[in-house]
């Protein structure tokens, strides 16, 4: 009863007529700005993060999820009818490719939004039920098990987005060091700033995720030289009735799978896809035409993929972690706005808890009903040139970084950090667990030094706390895992048939 | 020159980055493990770095990994164009920053038309002066 009681509050929140605004606008501009080539929803958040600051909290927090919601399901989109995936639709690609190649680009269009529905109304139950309960187990937490849950979340998120433990591990520390760049809260002492005013407060989050992923992405996209031809395929959205009922069963099996690998640490999106994808091609009835364009492979990934989206709010908003490099830069975002995620964050503000719980239902309802039949619309941006996009996002990012302290110098700092990410990406490092490191640095710094304190100085306080040795356990066992199984190969992987899929580009 | 192989130049970079932080580290009071000083944190973080990065060139001693093609054009292009929007909105004014950047950027693409970058430009003023007069952002556009 207290849940419904706690989400009629959330409904009075997002639906007053103002918070409906920011949820369409999130939705519609994260829709266009994700279709775009090459900005997955990382970069999407990045480059629409500025336009929330003048906004009042809740509608922020509101629009941001919205710009989030939008930018997976645009991604999907492209790679329905370009093959031109980023990071959420990697599995989509498979089986929705290949049925726009058999004409089937509107069915494959509705399945997607409709199991994507699906996926999101499953999640938010999981969320209503178990945010509040989980924010109970947060509070268990002392500093040294607050830096063991960091460092397994360093070690998931590097095995998941990366595939690579070392190169990934490796640009978590990078984006911890950076993170430390600034003044030091407990002495004072201004650390790597080199006398410059600028870094005295810190480099941006701003920057560093617009340099990282807008400016880096944009010049490894005109360094393909690629010229691509518009969408002008015919799209009938009308699925027949044997149709619709394929979609329903796969696409709850892809919530359930969705729902629990969101809440996981490292989870997500990518890892959701790839498992629901997976389940489909062991149980589902169609099994054997999954690979070869079947709605099944369409269902459970789509709906996997907006459940986990939904889902991975929960370790951020009830233990103030957050689980993947996405939900870094959401925390960061709650930050600007002066919330602090986690188990306080319920109490504290449940208007905006629950209103931002009740408005991902709302922004299902509106890529439902907007995204799904205006879809021939949203495909014209592709008619845009390149030329003419490129130097346009390039301004948004010199625009969405001057309006931080409206100062041009700060340009500078997010233009170094695109030559910064774009160095990285050549050399085949991955800048999604930069982000996370970056976030999560300065609480890293902060819980450790709190540990040390309460230990008299004693490491050994990380083994002797029952839930820090738990997570360490953990952490020791998947570092083992990953070792044994990088020398075994990715037979897994192979086994699902996406060996054409490197782990690499299943980044951010 | 022949380019070193990818894991060779991750394992370089690595420790590049972890050798800066940690002689930088240094210059800070460390302190002691029970009353952190400014300069132990970092420091443990890029020892650890530096871990990593001999981890990877001993692994790039077995698995050298393929050819790295680095392309300077694009982003050195695009640093420019970015330089040249700072130069110019601080010192004149941003409507000239935004031609600099559009003219500039856009020959890092596969094709150059001045009149589509005058289009271009023009648009990108009349958002940056809709920024400026509605939504009060102190852009000074012209």
């Amino acid at each position: 009863m207290e849940v419904l009681h706690n989400l009629s509050l959330g409904f009075d929140q997002a639906l007053t007529a103002s918070n409906l605004g920011y949820c369409a606008i999130g939705c519609v501009l994260g829709t266009l700005v994700g279709l775009l080539p090459g900005l997955g929803p990382l970069a999407t958040i990045s480059l629409l993060l500025p336009l929330t600051y003048s906004i009042p909290t809740n509608g922020a927090i509101i629009m941001l999820a919205g710009i989030y919601y939008g930018a997976q399901y645009g991604d999907s989109v492209s790679a329905i009818t370009m093959k031109m995936p980023h990071a959420s639709g990697i599995v989509a690609c498979i089986d929705v490719y290949k049925m726009t190649l058999k004409g089937q680009t509107g069915l494959a269009l509705f399945t997607a939004g409709l199991s994507s529905f699906i996926g999101g109304t499953v999640a938010i139950v999981v969320l209503a039920l178990l945010a509040p309960s989980l924010g109970q187990v947060a509070f268990l937490f002392g500093p040294a098990d607050y830096c063991a849950l960091m460092l397994l979340g360093f070690f998931c998120v590097s095995v998941v987005t990366t595939g690579s433990l070392l190169n990934g591990v490796a640009m978590c520390l990078v984006g911890v060091l950076v993170g430390t760049v600034g003044t030091d809260l407990e002495s004072g002492v201004q650390r790597f700033t080199f006398g410059l005013p600028a870094l005295a407060d810190g480099i941006s989050v701003v920057s560093v995720a617009l340099g990282c992923f807008g400016i880096a992405e944009l010049t490894k996209n005109l360094d393909n030289r690629e010229e691509r031809t518009p969408f002008n395929g015919a799209i009938r959205l009308r699925p027949s009735l044997a149709e619709f009922k394929r979609i329903l069963p796969s696409a709850f099996r892809g919530s359930v799978v969705g729902s629990i690998l969101g809440i996981l640490p490292g989870g997500g999106p990518v890892i959701a896809q790839f498992v629901a994808y997976g389940l489909d091609k062991k149980v589902s009835k169609y099994r054997n035409e999954i690979g070869a364009g079947a709605i099944e492979g369409v269902a459970g990934q789509a709906a996997a993929d907006e459940a986990a989206a939904r889902t991975s709010f929960i370790p951020l908003m009830s233990i103030g972690i957050p689980e993947n490099a996405v939900m870094a830069l959401m925390m960061a975002a709650f930050i600007i706005k002066g919330v602090q995620p986690g188990p306080t964050m319920i109490a504290q503000h449940p208007d905006l808890f629950w209103g931002l719980v009740a408005s991902m239902w709302v922004g299902n309802c509106f890529l439902l009903l907007l995204n799904v039949p205006l879809v021939r619309i949203w495909l014209s941006v592709f008619k845009v040139p390149y030329s003419v996009l490129f130097p346009a996002i390039l301004f948004f990012c010199c625009i969405g970084t001057f309006s931080i302290n409206n100062d041009i110098d700060d340009v500078i700092t997010t233009g170094a950090f695109g030559i910064f990410g774009y160095v990285l990406m050549r050399l085949g490092f991955d800048p999604a667990p930069l982000m996370l490191g970056y976030v999560l640095g300065p609480m890293l710094e902060e819980y450790f030094r709190r540990a040390m304190v309460l230990s008299h100085g004693s490491l050994t306080t990380f083994v002797e706390e029952p839930i820090s040795a738990t997570l360490l356990a953990v952490t020791t066992l998947l570092v083992i895992a990953t070792a044994i199984s990088a020398f075994r190969g990715r037979a897994a992987v192979r086994a699902l048939g996406l060996s054409a899929f490197e782990p690499e580009k299943t980044a951010h | 020159m022949k380019m070193p192989r990818k894991t060779v130049l991750q394992g370089l970079a690595l420790a590049v980055i972890g050798l800066f932080f940690a002689l930088n580290s240094l210059s800070y009071p460390t302190g002691s493990f029970a009353h952190f000083g400014p300069g132990r944190f970092p420091l443990i973080v890029s020892i650890a770095l530096l871990g990593l990065a001999a981890i990877t060139l001993v692994k790039s001693r077995f698995d050298p990994g393929e050819q790295i093609h680095l392309t300077v054009r694009n982003i050195a292009i695009v640093a420019l164009a970015l330089g040249a929007f700072v130069v110019l909105s601080k010192w004149v004014d941003m409507a000239s920053g935004v031609v600099a950047l559009v003219f500039i950027a856009t020959t890092a693409g596969v094709s150059y038309s001045w009149t589509r970058n005058g289009l271009v430009a023009a648009g990108l003023i009349a958002v940056a002066l809709a920024f400026e007069k509605l939504l009060g952002l102190p852009l000074q556009v012209i």
